[in-house]
């Protein structure tokens, strides 16, 4: 069959279609973490800024980070950026395996259990690390 | 086709790259810097300056943080750029894209000059 030659506009979704599913909802709201995700990163780099500048600059990022509004906003960061990364290691277990020679490709079960390992064991490595237990 | 189009396969490689940098990373860090250290967990200031300076004052350290937050950037320009086209800006997909892609990159830079002060 022939290509038609009358010009079409390119498909595009109803307008407010994020609003009539609750899953759409969830769906726009993880697109809508790049903020926290630069709200978290803006943070990080603030206190590597006080860590270059002195310690005096450090202990003013803490007390800063540790006073009541500074305490609401991590959390509202934390539970943002963790919103994120459960959903991000779910989605991400659907993407379908490579395989590798011989060996069947993984299961989406098996890859989800290796993210979430993935994920508990950097997050103790990093707190171990910082927290000093071992430095 | 439009110049934000032609570098496609690098956006979404920047993009998958900085979700799992987000995903595996971020939380631990946010957790201690932002509250296990405010709330004087891990130690007093001085001792955390010093731990923090040991960990990321040398370039393998500033390596890895800079590769962390930078990517973190990209993923979050691409993501809100899908956001915007979700919300039905598509005919500003362009202009919002080259915004997103510019703050990106200025965190990258920006990135690099803090974290290569330490």
């Amino acid at each position: 069959m022939a290509a038609s030659s009358t010009r079409t506009l390119p498909a595009r979704m109803p307008d407010g279609w994020w609003r009539e599913h609750p899953r759409y909802r969830t769906y726009v709201l993880f697109a809508a973490t790049g903020f926290v995700l630069i709200g978290v990163n803006l943070l990080l780099l603030a206190g590597v800024a006080a860590l270059s500048t002195s310690v005096a600059a450090w202990q003013g990022y803490l007390e800063v980070l540790g006073s009541l509004p500074g305490l609401v906003g991590v959390a509202a960061l934390l539970i943002g950026t963790l919103f994120f990364a459960l959903r991000w290691l779910r989605v991400g277990a659907k993407i379908p395996a490579v395989r590798l020679g011989p060996l069947p490709a993984a299961s989406m079960g098996l890859i989800l259990v290796v993210h979430y390992a993935g994920f508990v064991t950097l997050t103790l490595l990093i707190v171990v690390l910082l927290s000093g237990l071992v430095i | 086709m439009k110049l934000i189009h032609i570098f496609e396969p690098l956006w979404w490689m920047l993009f998958g790259a900085g979700g799992f940098m987000a995903a595996l990373v971020l939380p631990g860090l946010l957790l201690v810097i932002g509250l296990a250290f405010p709330l004087g967990w891990f130690g007093e200031p001085a001792v955390t300056f010093h731990r923090m300076h040991i960990l990321f004052g040398n370039p393998v350290g500033q390596l890895l943080l800079c590769a962390v937050i930078s990517l973190v950037f990209w993923h979050s320009a691409h993501h809100l750029r899908h956001f915007a086209l979700d919300l039905g800006l598509g005919h500003l997909e362009a202009p919002v894209s080259y915004v997103l892609y510019a703050t990106a990159l200025a965190g990258t830079l920006a990135s690099v000059a803090i974290v290569g002060a330490l």
